[in-house]
């Protein structure tokens, strides 16, 4: 009981002094700011880039367009009559402000049609509505895209790395933890269990296929949900199964103990994943949900970009396993769980933590590739997208800098937040 | 803490020569045995998983080999095309089972995978999973054939054409759609139109008869079928044994030259796209996606190793900080940017033309070894370097993050406590442990460099690998698919079991004995 | 310490490279040819991409054929062209000729009927990989031979039909004594694979034969692939390049006056570059004499600008007979209206598509009869305006109105609110088509219909089509020099499994369509075809937007370099060294 106590309040005092170590290193700090900076930017878009006015004045009354946007995107507002499907820049009125970018990305001004550069002559009404960064084929303005690709860039490259993470870093330590013999249950647990997941899929999903596959198509939303039951009902069979096994288990041949190869398993899961061309699943999965959208594309890089991470731990795992002090909280009495996040995964933390970071970048980068290969979504406008475009017009650098710059701060910032967090977890330092 | 061991072995060059030799010797010798007996049950999960995805993945083969040339001439011609089709399927073995058995429902049947359009296949097995009658509804697939039919059969005259063209539309929709509200509103279209004109009384006992055998399947739907799983036997005649043990005979001459021997008897099939044997058309790919990609693996060890000791123990200082900017600016801009531009730039009049923008030349067999050495490093040169300057980045971050996790070890400081000089430090005592990341993204270089490489060959049109499998993929070739894959996967599991040695040989801590 | 070295070495190197790469080019009488991608094999009757088939029209000849320049047939292998007879009561159609007594193979034996017989089996016989090719032969249903005149055949349709000619006379001649070498196929006549396919199929003999012919020997191997034309397969190397070598002592020299017997490069080189930059990049250092297909930015930024590419290159835009559009699903409860397919041809600026992607290079189309095509055409039909306001009008004539306020228009069809929301699809990757896509949207987007751009891959894209299953896509047809058979994309009996996606149709216009497809009358059946274009204007199954311009690059080192309508829009083999050379 005493001792419980005192583990906690080691914790506690573990993560304060990990964040007092991280607040030390400048750089880590300032990359924080920028990534929180991006994130601003991101939640912001509608009002550093839209066509609409932020304000404006218009035969007598005062607006607020791109609120009234927001809000009719929420469902709780409606447009004005006079203000349906206008042509926003060509009203009369008493006075505007436009966002700083007065553009939309998908807005195509006519005038300045086959990527005019910042630099380049271009038709526009006053510096006002100049292209800062230029446009594309269509005249669209990279600024805006570049401003609306923010969100779509963090989303893609943090969330599918937190699902990658999740489950590299899970699988990992099961692996390496427990290796081959370390964990035991008894046979029949394990038979039972195999059964079971089985049956699992066969309710889950194999029965309810066309169920999922049609709310897929209508929206993500009706997805996820069928998904969710699906996982319900997995779940529960599962859970039932292990239930009905408890009272087996008093046979004696059936309750004998015997070890789960986790490490096996999760290896060979690894290598079959890696052995099937990433591309042919991408391929794949993009045409089952016929609407290739950025969420799909997140859920592929997440769902086979965990193998690296997976592999790191379970590397560092293997070597920390043997090592005295893990012996030595063994003997303690500290909890598995206790032992992993203290000192295996710290241990760890480096690789993982570079490769998390260059993960990210590397989403992003994958988009772009999709997008190369014609596969991304095509109406909206992503950092990669630009860049794919850029690789059509090797002259129009601006397509290529702009994006590649964005890049470029997201994977210096997100390995600068790495270094620090590296240095601030380093168990040495404790001493 | 005090892992001394590791210094004892690897400080005195002599011991540690023995104790490799030693590790070399029994435990790992058989665990390197017991890794390959387990590639065997990998590799079949791989081919099986490769067979269930094709299965599953939209787009039929068949059908994209026929309509390439549709544009134009008598294709219309639809009892020919359809036989075409039928035909095609029945020689590629589309028409099969996929596997010894099925795990599926009571309610699925094995005669839908012979129906030949896949329109018409979708839509039964749509209806198998609502009513779950199979009989009722193959008689029903049955009345709407012979119901389309005989309205294409059926003579026009000026009194009848509207009537048949709309029968037609109906007909047509029908075959596509399962939703009961679709289809009896549909069947509503069909009695009406099939009572416009006075001669279509055939027509219209058939659509009658269709309705009828459609309602039999709600009236005696068996939903619960679906609720009960089935184990279904298919035996040898299927796609999957078909593949990979091949129909031809194992023992004597055979007569009928139209059968494959199967992948295991060293037969990967005809490709459906160039009819090429697979084998053939991976040989001429796989050399230069070989050599290239262990150039592209040496030349990235060999800079970003040193690149990353180098920034690791300048930690802090202008270099460190001024290196990573560089090499994180080049990791930013993706491989099909940058190697653009250097075609731009690099191969063209217009700037500078010092390499070529294309192919790897064209020496041949007369041709001296040095000219046709000189060739090959000339049209190589400039896709290796687009190939390797990605990962320099990534390899020198992981190199330097290790080797600042090992310089701060208590045994390091031990060293240098002793006043060893700190060259000796790094490379005797610090280096050997630092690798340990950089081999575990060894293993996974092989596969990532076959799938990266369709990038690299596709701009500078070097027809490796990478382009055989994208090419394989899109056209839906489905024996060059599932040959591509099972190489790559050899070459990822020989990688992993390299990297796994690799591992032991390094660190010695690491042991695959039992204990 | 040992930087200086390394950095010498590496110098040293780099130098030795760009000596290597300077220093190689001669004025040879070879063409280069630049291709986008490697074909499929080159044998002559199981090919199915379309480059194979330009490179197998140099080897190999035919009875007779289009000549690209004049867009009339023209004898090839036939002494003159064919007579032309139809039996009313039999329903056959039947072509005589007789073959040019001075056709020969390379073994100096004679070109004969039996030839003409074996190679039509080929397109028809059951086993080999034809299936694609199969369809359209088909048609023919015997070849009759006379022993008075060795020379002499006549080959037998079992129909009516406009591309008969085409059909009967466009296929290759393929030598006997080096496909069949023992006669196998002797054992099966024309009239047994029409009746007896399903038996023929079982046949150990067509078996033994078929494998063979399938064979990677009779797709890759020179000497395998022989015809009697003027080249003769040479090389091919794997994803990089085919060379064709032109015969010693061909049989047909003496004729070179003639369009089809023009050869006069002693090398065609078929160059496989997949990336458009690199392929540029080559054509200005001149590693390419022709270069097609060129991206129209590419064209009229970097090489119509570019004196230096004039001085060695002719910039060609011949017309081509390709043409793109909208194609709208009319059996879609949004767009049954007409007035709503109207709005929507209204909201395609298909001016500005044509400035943006095509950049000016192209025509607009107002229907599916090519401009070229003088009689046929029907030049009095005005396409659809881009015009916003009108398509507003239309659309609220037809109900469409924003009556809950979120800025996209709705309607209530069969009791149900829907909004205006289009799914438009292309095919993954054409990058111009959804540039076009894009603009479309636009437009849309300011009257209020929300348009969902989707690029499907490309076997996906062709089921949703044959499947019915889209709202609107992006296609294009290619047309060929023959009349145009406009069955297979029009008549209501290829809704189900022929390419009329749309659901175009009705008595009146199949039955228009079943009269062009019938009439051999040049005159009569251009006005048909007139007709038909009104019915298809107005029914708005397609928006049509443009026929662009080939453009291709030749070299001047080069004479007798004219470009034509017909695909790929150039005869290499016809192209003669310039003098001053």
């Amino acid at each position: 009981m005493a001792a419980d106590t005192v583990r906690e309040k080691n914790d506690q005092g573990y993560w304060a002094f990990v964040w007092k170590q991280f607040r030390r290193k400048k750089t880590a700090v300032i990359s924080l700011y920028i990534v929180i900076l991006l994130a601003v930017i991101a939640v912001l878009a509608p009002f550093l880039a839209n066509e609409k006015p932020l304000v404006c004045k218009y035969q007598g009354e005062l607006y607020f367009p791109v609120l009234k946007e927001i809000s009719v995107g929420f469902g709780i507002g409606e447009f004005q009559r006079q203000f349906q499907n206008i042509d926003w820049k060509k009203l009369d009125y008493d006075m505007v402000i436009f966002p700083p970018v007065p553009y939309l990305p998908m807005n195509q001004d006519d005038g300045n049609i086959h990527s005019k550069g910042p630099f380049d002559e271009q038709v526009v009404p006053s510096m006002r509505f100049h292209h800062w960064f230029g446009t594309d084929e269509l005249g669209r303005d990279v600024l805006a895209g570049m401003i609306h690709g923010t969100k779509i860039a963090m989303t893609v490259g943090i969330f599918s790395m937190f699902i990658a993470s999740v489950i590299g870093i899970l699988l990992g330590s099961l692996a390496g933890f427990y290796g081959d013999e370390n964990f035991q249950v008894s046979l029949v647990r394990l038979w039972g269990n195999l059964l079971f997941l089985f049956f699992a899929f066969f309710y889950a999903f194999g029965v309810r296929s066309y169920d999922i596959t049609d709310a897929l198509g209508k929206s993500l939303g009706d997805g996820f949900f069928q998904l969710f039951i699906s996982v319900l009902i997995f779940a529960g069979v599962i859970t039932l199964g292990n239930l009905l096994v408890i009272p087996l288990k008093k046979i004696p041949f059936l309750g004998k103990q015997v070890a789960v190869p986790f490490d096996l398993v999760i290896m060979r899961i690894i290598e079959v994943l890696n052995s099937i061309p990433t591309l042919f699943l991408i391929l794949l999965i993009i045409s089952i949900v016929r609407k290739p959208n950025l969420y799909v594309i997140m859920g592929i890089i997440g769902l086979t970009g965990w193998t690296g991470i997976a592999r790191f731990i379970r590397a560092e795992l293997l070597k920390v396993r043997s090592l005295e002090y893990i012996e030595a909280a063994n003997s303690l009495g500290y909890s598995h769980a206790h032992i992993l996040f203290r000192h295996a995964i710290p241990n760890a933390l480096s690789p993982v933590l570079i490769s998390i970071a260059f993960g990210i970048a590397g989403a992003i980068l994958t988009e772009s590739t999709l997008s190369f290969l014609g596969l991304g979504p095509a109406d909206t406008v992503t950092w990669g997208q630009l860049l794919s475009y850029a690789r059509q017009i090797p002259q129009a650098w601006w397509l290529a800098i702009f994006p590649g710059f964005a890049i470029f701060v997201t994977v210096t910032t997100f390995n600068l937040i790495g270094d620090g967090l590296t240095d601030a977890m380093d168990p040495r330092l404790k001493q | 803490m005090k892992p001394v061991e590791i210094e004892t072995k690897s400080g005195k060059t002599e011991a540690g020569k023995k104790v490799f030799f030693a590790r070399i010797s029994f435990p790992l010798f058989g665990y390197i045995l017991k890794r390959i007996l387990i590639f065997i049950p990998t590799l079949f999960i791989i081919s099986l998983l490769t067979f269930i995805l094709i299965s599953a993945a939209p787009g039929d083969p068949a059908e994209t080999m026929l309509s390439r040339s549709s544009s134009e001439g008598q294709a219309s011609d639809k009892l020919a095309t359809e036989r075409s089709y039928r035909e095609l399927r029945h020689k590629l073995g589309l028409d099969l089972p996929i596997f010894y058995f099925a795990f599926t429902n009571t309610a699925q049947s094995d005669t839908l995978i012979r129906i030949p359009t896949k329109n018409h296949r979708e839509m039964l097995d749509r209806l198998v999973y609502e009513y779950g009658n199979w009989p009722q509804i193959e008689n029903y697939y049955h009345q709407l054939k012979t119901l389309e039919f005989s309205i294409i059969a059926t003579k026009k005259d000026s009194t009848n054409v509207d009537a048949l063209i709309e029968l037609r539309n109906t007909v047509a929709k029908v075959f596509i759609h399962h939703q009961d509200v679709v289809l009896s509103a549909l069947f509503t279209d069909l009695k009406e139109q099939s009572a416009l004109a006075p001669n279509l009384v055939d027509i219209k006992a058939k659509v009658e008869a269709t309705e009828i055998a459609y309602s039999k399947i709600k009236s005696e739907a068996s939903v619960w079928k679906r609720y009960v799983p089935k184990v279904q036997w298919s035996g040898t005649h299927n796609q999957y044994h078909r593949w990979l043990f091949g129909e031809a005979r194992w023992v004597g001459e055979e007569t009928d030259p139209t059968l494959g021997k199967g992948f295991i008897r060293g037969d990967y099939g005809i490709s459906f796209f160039t009819k090429r044997p697979v084998k053939s058309v991976i040989w001429d790919g796989l050399w230069i996606t070989m050599l290239i990609s262990i150039l592209v693996i040496v030349i990235e060890y060999i800079i970003s190793i040193p690149l990353g000791i180098s920034l690791a123990i300048r930690k802090g200082s202008a270099y460190d900080s001024g290196m990573t900017v560089a090499l994180f600016i080049t990791y930013s801009l993706p491989v099909f940017w940058i190697g653009t531009m250097a075609i731009f730039f690099l191969c063209s009049p217009d700037y500078i033309e010092i390499f070529p923008p294309f192919g790897l030349g064209d020496a041949t067999m007369e041709d001296g070894f040095f000219y046709k050495f000189g060739d090959l490093a000339y049209h190589l040169a400039l896709p290796l370097i687009i190939a390797s300057y990605a990962s320099f980045a990534y390899l020198s971050r992981q190199m330097r993050g290790s080797m600042l996790t090992v310089l701060g070890a208590d045994y390091i400081r031990t060293a240098r406590a002793k006043g060893l000089p700190e060259n000796k430090v790094i490379w005797r005592h610090a280096f050997r442990n630092s690798l340990l990341p950089i081999i575990t993204i060894f293993a996974s270089f092989f596969p990532a460099l076959i799938g990266g490489s369709i990038i690299l060959e596709f701009l500078f049109t070097i027809p490796g690998l990478g382009q055989i499998t994208y090419a394989a993929v899109i056209q839906k070739d489905y024996p060059m698919i599932l040959t591509n894959t099972m190489f790559a996967a050899i070459l990822t599991l020989v990688g992993y079991l390299v990297s796994d040695i690799l591992y032991a040989v390094v660190d010695p801590r690491i042991s695959y004995s039992k204990k | 310490m040992n930087t200086q070295l390394t950095k010498k070495v590496f110098v040293m190197a780099l130098a030795a490279l760009v000596l290597y790469g300077c220093g190689k080019k001669k004025e040879k009488n070879e063409v280069i040819v630049h291709e986008l991608s490697d074909t499929d094999m080159l044998n002559p009757t199981n090919y199915q991409s379309a480059d194979a088939g330009y490179y197998i029209a140099q080897m190999f000849q035919g009875l007779w054929g289009t000549n690209p320049r004049t867009l009339e047939y023209e004898p090839i292998l036939a002494k003159a062209l064919p007579i032309e007879e139809y039996d009313s009561i039999k329903n056959l159609l039947t072509y005589t000729c007789e073959l040019r007594e001075e056709a020969k193979w390379d073994n100096g034996e004679p070109i004969t009927p039996a030839d003409v017989i074996f190679s039509i089996k080929m397109y028809k016989a059951p086993v080999i990989s034809n299936e694609p090719q199969r369809p359209y032969f088909e048609l023919i249903s015997d070849v009759i031979t006379y022993p008075d005149n060795p020379r002499k055949l006549t080959i037998v349709c079992n129909k009516k039909y406009i591309l008969a000619k085409s059909v009967a006379g466009g296929f290759v001649v393929i030598p006997r004594y080096i496909y069949d070498p023992k006669n196998l196929m002797e054992n099966f006549s024309i009239g047994d694979i029409n009746t007896k396919f399903a038996e023929i199929e079982q046949d150990a003999r067509m078996k033994e034969f078929a494998t063979e012919y399938n064979s990677e020997k009779f797709q890759r191997d020179s000497g395998y692939i022989v015809g009697s034309g003027p080249y003769a397969f040479d090389q091919w190397v794997t994803g990089q390049k085919i060379v064709l070598k032109k015969k010693k002592n061909w049989w047909g020299e003496k004729f070179n006056n003639e369009y089809s017997y023009e050869a006069f490069p002693d090398k065609l080189i078929y160059q496989t570059i997949k990336d458009q930059t690199a392929a540029l990049t080559a054509l200005k250092g001149k590693r390419l004499d022709v270069m097609y297909g060129i991206k129209s930015k590419d064209f009229v930024e970097q090489l119509q600008t570019s004196e230096e590419v004039k001085k060695n290159f002719t910039l060609n835009t011949p017309l081509s007979m390709a043409y793109t559009y909208f194609g709208i699903n009319m059996r879609n409860p949004k767009f049954e209206d007409v007035r709503v397919r109207e709005a929507l041809a209204h909201l395609t600026d298909v001016e500005k598509i044509i400035k943006v992607i095509g950049y000016g290079l192209g025509e607009r189309v107002n229907g599916p009869v090519n401009p070229y095509k003088k009689g046929a055409f029907n030049d009095t039909i005005t396409p659809y305006d881009f015009n916003i306001e009108k398509s507003k009008v239309l659309l609220a004539e037809a109900g469409w109105k924003d009556s809950n306020g979120d800025g996209t228009i709705d309607k209530k069809i069969n009791g149900q609110q829907t909004e205006f929301n289009i799914t438009f699809t292309y095919n993954a990757g054409n990058d111009s088509r959804r540039d076009a896509a894009l603009i479309f949207k636009e437009a849309c987007r300011q009257v209020g219909i929300n348009v969902d751009v989707v690029p499907q891959e490309w076997s996906i894209y062709l089921e949703n089509q044959n499947k019915h299953d889209f709202e609107m896509y992006y296609g294009a047809w290619i047309g060929s020099p023959n009349p145009d058979d406009p069955k297979q994309i029009w008549h209501t009996e290829s809704i189900n499994g022929g390419s009329n996606y749309v659901y175009f149709g009705n008595a009146e216009t199949d039955k228009l369509i079943e009269d062009i497809r019938s009439e051999l009358d040049d005159e009569k059946r251009n006005n048909l075809y007139r007709k038909f274009q009104v019915a298809v204007h107005d029914a708005v199954p397609y928006i049509f937007i443009w026929s662009p311009k080939e453009r291709i690059a030749i070299s001047k080192r080069f004479t007798n370099t004219e470009t034509f309508i017909v695909r790929p829009g150039f005869n290499e083999a016809s192209f003669k060294l310039s003098q001053n050379n």
